[in-house]
């Protein structure tokens, strides 16, 4: 057996696959994922296990993270019971086809909200706005910002390594500017890249070099952020408005509600700050 | 960091005990399931008629023909929405994993067998039927036996293949080994130092393999 | 005397060839009867046809009044079930030319296999009924030992012991002596003449011209798929009538 890891092989099956998927399942739901879940007396969550802080496994072999909170949101707003949950481990590229066949009820995995992605599963009000970041060695010759704008300066070459994606370019360009790209297929790559040596920078989302530098302050530094952000957000197989509009007002209380102390606490917990609190008064989401 | 590293390791030592467990599980499970059914088609197309044969050389080269991953996605979204559709169930993603692995094996060892079938002198199942053998218990008493000791070193090989194919499994969310390995990684950040360990692990674990297929080519090399 | 076979007008081809053109042939119990002729006359498949070995077209094989291979139905010829073609075979014990042992199996495995698969006897009762063969062609020492540890002479006497373990009803040899270097010719021998002389019934194809002349009841002479020639050894040997058969003993005793 071809035990390549070949993610690119894996992404044309799951195309096919997505393909054919929804005309097969077409012919369910009549009725809302809400009361099945609710009938089930658990929700069937997908999420990933493989990067930090958004879904990842603790010392206690459990799942943690922003994503894996956001899970928890739902099931508390579902059962009143955290603990409520199967979860699904499944790579990326997995997201939209265990969607689609019915393998998860709903997935909260760092997915990047973008139109192509909404022509296949509806995504719900988004639950964080995430930027790009540079990610520095602090053991390495160039343990801050300055001294990388000196070597450019200088004329040296700065090379940066980054997750494969479609716009590389601009993501990177967004960062900084004059630098060779190396690109890698798996976020830990990057840091390995960075770890080693192979790269005097790590492109990556600003959320990680948050997390990273907060957890391992004497190997990592933040070598500033982009402009550009996009949002990420949850996503359910489309076509059930009840289930959808039941997570959105999970979420939307969490962010803005009742029940902000719970998403803030989680979000300071993964990003080291404390997001806004909502205003009494005139609702924000209606600004 | 190395520090870290085995501070790491000896926390997660029982996580990795038991996904290292579901590996060794899997994997003997295909391999028992997809020599079985490999050793029937390797029968079927070393004594059916053109039909039979026909029929199980396509399905030999259709799954030899397709990549161990592209197998594994089928048979966890393809199958299963046509299982979901026509029984109303679905197959667990470790069943899936055992359902694609022993697939795999099966058209391995279906090949190996009609070889070794063809290989042995008509005079054997003559020689069986003589003694009033019935078809059946000339295979399994004469012919069997004989057929498995010539593929043994092959089929210990391919048995490793199926141990290396379970690290595909993570991508169906199979809490196999080497998924653990990567989330122990990735949290802690110590890429290189895990993804050695984890090519020890199973470097040993194939060894093992191949140390018990030695053993029993020895144990059957007597005549 | 009682008949043990009886084989009339039995026809076999391969394709379009016939090797076997209408043979009749009567056995009675505890005779010897040898097969001689030279190579391509037939009678290897002729022996191969009594242990349903190979299907035949035409005629028919009776084992003590019993019909073989084929069951008469009204007059039509229809086939029989891989079972019962089984447990005709166990009727008769097969000697080949090349042995045939199973390699995998020690002397004592090989004799006792048919006797606990096929006679379903405990294994201890199968090896003591195996043992007790093997002791007969004088191999008791050996009962452990596996094929390939063993000389052609004592694979061909395991292989003897393994159809005569089965109690057959009539023992075939097929040119049990042709594979082997000529020093172990003899023991073999030895033991086929012990057992044609305590009365055995036995159905020899050989070119062992001494064992034709010395122990058989009766010799056939086969010739291009029939039986030319039949009789007492003394008379067919020594007064041969038909011209092939006079041509054939004069080039075997060269």
């Amino acid at each position: 057996m071809n035990i390549h890891r070949n993610l690119g092989l894996a992404g044309l099956a799951t195309a096919t696959l997505i393909a054919i998927a929804p005309v097969m399942a077409a012919a369910q739901q009549t009725e809302s994922k809400l009361y099945e879940v609710i009938e089930r007396g658990h929700l069937i969550f997908g999420t990933g296990s493989t990067n930090v802080p958004w879904h990842f496994v603790d010392e206690k072999n459990e799942l943690a993270g922003f994503d894996v909170d956001m899970g928890k949101i739902l099931a508390r707003a579902l059962f009143d019971d955290e603990t409520k949950i199967e979860y699904i481990r499944q790579a990326p590229d997995a997201r939209i086809p265990n969607l689609l066949t019915n393998k998860t009820d709903f997935t909260c995995q760092f997915m990047t909200i973008n139109t192509a992605r909404a022509q296949k599963v509806e995504f719900t009000l988004p639950y964080y706005r995430e930027g790009v970041a540079m990610i520095l060695n602090k053991k390495g010759p160039y343990p801050d910002r300055a001294s990388i704008d000196k070597a450019l300066a200088d004329g040296k070459k700065i090379r940066v390594a980054v997750l494969q994606n479609a716009d590389v370019e601009d993501t990177v360009h967004d960062v900084i500017e004059g630098v060779e790209i190396d690109q890698y297929e798996e976020q830990g790559l990057v840091f390995e890249a960075l770890d080693t040596g192979r790269a005097d920078g790590g492109i990556v989302d600003l959320s990680n070099v948050l997390w990273l530098s907060k957890k391992f302050p004497e190997r990592y530094a933040h070598g500033g952020d982009g402009e550009k952000a996009s949002s990420y957000g949850c996503a359910v197989k489309p076509g059930d408005q009840v289930w959808l509009n039941f997570i959105n007002t999970a979420l939307r209380e969490a962010m803005n509600g009742r029940d902000f102390d719970v998403y803030a606490a989680s979000f300071e917990e993964w990003f080291g700050v404390r997001p806004p609190a909502p205003k009494i008064g005139f609702p924000i989401e209606n600004r | 960091m190395i520090e870290d590293f085995s501070n790491t390791l000896v926390t997660a030592t029982p996580f990795l005990l038991g996904s290292l467990w579901f590996t060794i599980t899997i994997s003997a499970m295909s391999i028992v399931i997809g020599t079985a059914i490999g050793l029937l088609l390797g029968l079927a197309s070393a004594y059916g008629g053109w039909v039979t044969r026909f029929l199980v050389r396509i399905y030999v080269d259709i799954v030899r023909g397709i990549p161990g991953l592209v197998k594994i996605f089928t048979v966890f979204y393809l199958v299963n929405a046509l299982l979901s559709e026509v029984a109303g169930f679905t197959l667990s993603a470790m069943a899936c994993g055992v359902v694609a692995l022993s697939i795999h094996a099966s058209a391995q060892v279906s090949e190996m067998a009609r070889g070794a079938i063809q290989a042995l002198s008509k005079g054997q199942a003559e020689a069986g039927k003589a003694i009033g053998l019935r078809f059946w218990q000339v295979q399994f008493y004469v012919i069997y036996p004989q057929a498995i000791r010539q593929i043994l070193p092959t089929w210990v090989t391919s048995s490793t293949e199926i141990v290396k194919g379970t690290t595909l499994l993570s991508l169906i969310s199979v809490p196999e080994f080497f998924i653990t390995i990567r989330e122990l990684a990735a949290r802690e950040f110590l890429y290189i130092q895990f993804y050695g360990f984890a090519m020890i692990v199973y470097f040993l674990l194939n060894f093992s393999i191949e140390l018990l297929g030695a053993h029993l080519e020895r144990r059957y090399s007597r005549y | 005397m009682q008949s043990l076979l009886k084989i009339n007008g039995l026809h076999k081809s391969f394709g379009n060839l016939e090797v076997l053109k209408g043979i009749d042939l009567e056995v009675n119990q505890g005779q010897v009867v040898s097969i001689i002729g030279s190579s391509g006359s037939g009678k290897t498949t002729l022996l191969r046809c009594v242990n349903l070995l190979e299907e035949f077209q035409a005629g028919e094989i009776v084992i003590e009044g019993q019909l073989i291979g084929y069951r008469d139905k009204g007059g039509r010829r229809s086939s029989i079930s891989e079972a019962e073609k089984a447990r005709q075979r166990a009727l008769t014990g097969m000697v080949f030319q090349t042995f045939n042992l199973f390699p995998h199996l020690s002397a004592l495995g090989n004799v006792t296999l048919g006797l606990r698969k096929v006679l379903k006897q405990p294994r201890a009762e199968a090896e003591e009924t195996a043992a007790h063969w093997l002791d007969r062609v004088g191999l008791s020492e050996r009962k452990d030992y596996y094929p390939s540890q063993l000389s052609g002479g004592q694979q061909q006497r395991v292989g003897i012991a393994r159809a005569l373990a089965m109690a057959p009803k009539l023992m075939l040899f097929d040119e049990a002596t042709s594979a082997l270097d000529p020093e172990l010719v003899g023991e073999v021998l030895q033991v086929m003449t012990d057992l044609a002389s305590e009365g055995m019934t036995m159905l020899v194809v050989t070119h062992e011209m001494s064992f034709a002349k010395d122990a058989s009841t009766r010799v056939v002479f086969m010739n291009e798929g029939v039986i030319a020639e039949e009789g007492p050894p003394a008379t067919l040997l020594t007064n041969p009538k038909h011209p092939r058969l006079q041509d054939f003993l004069a080039r075997s005793q060269r």
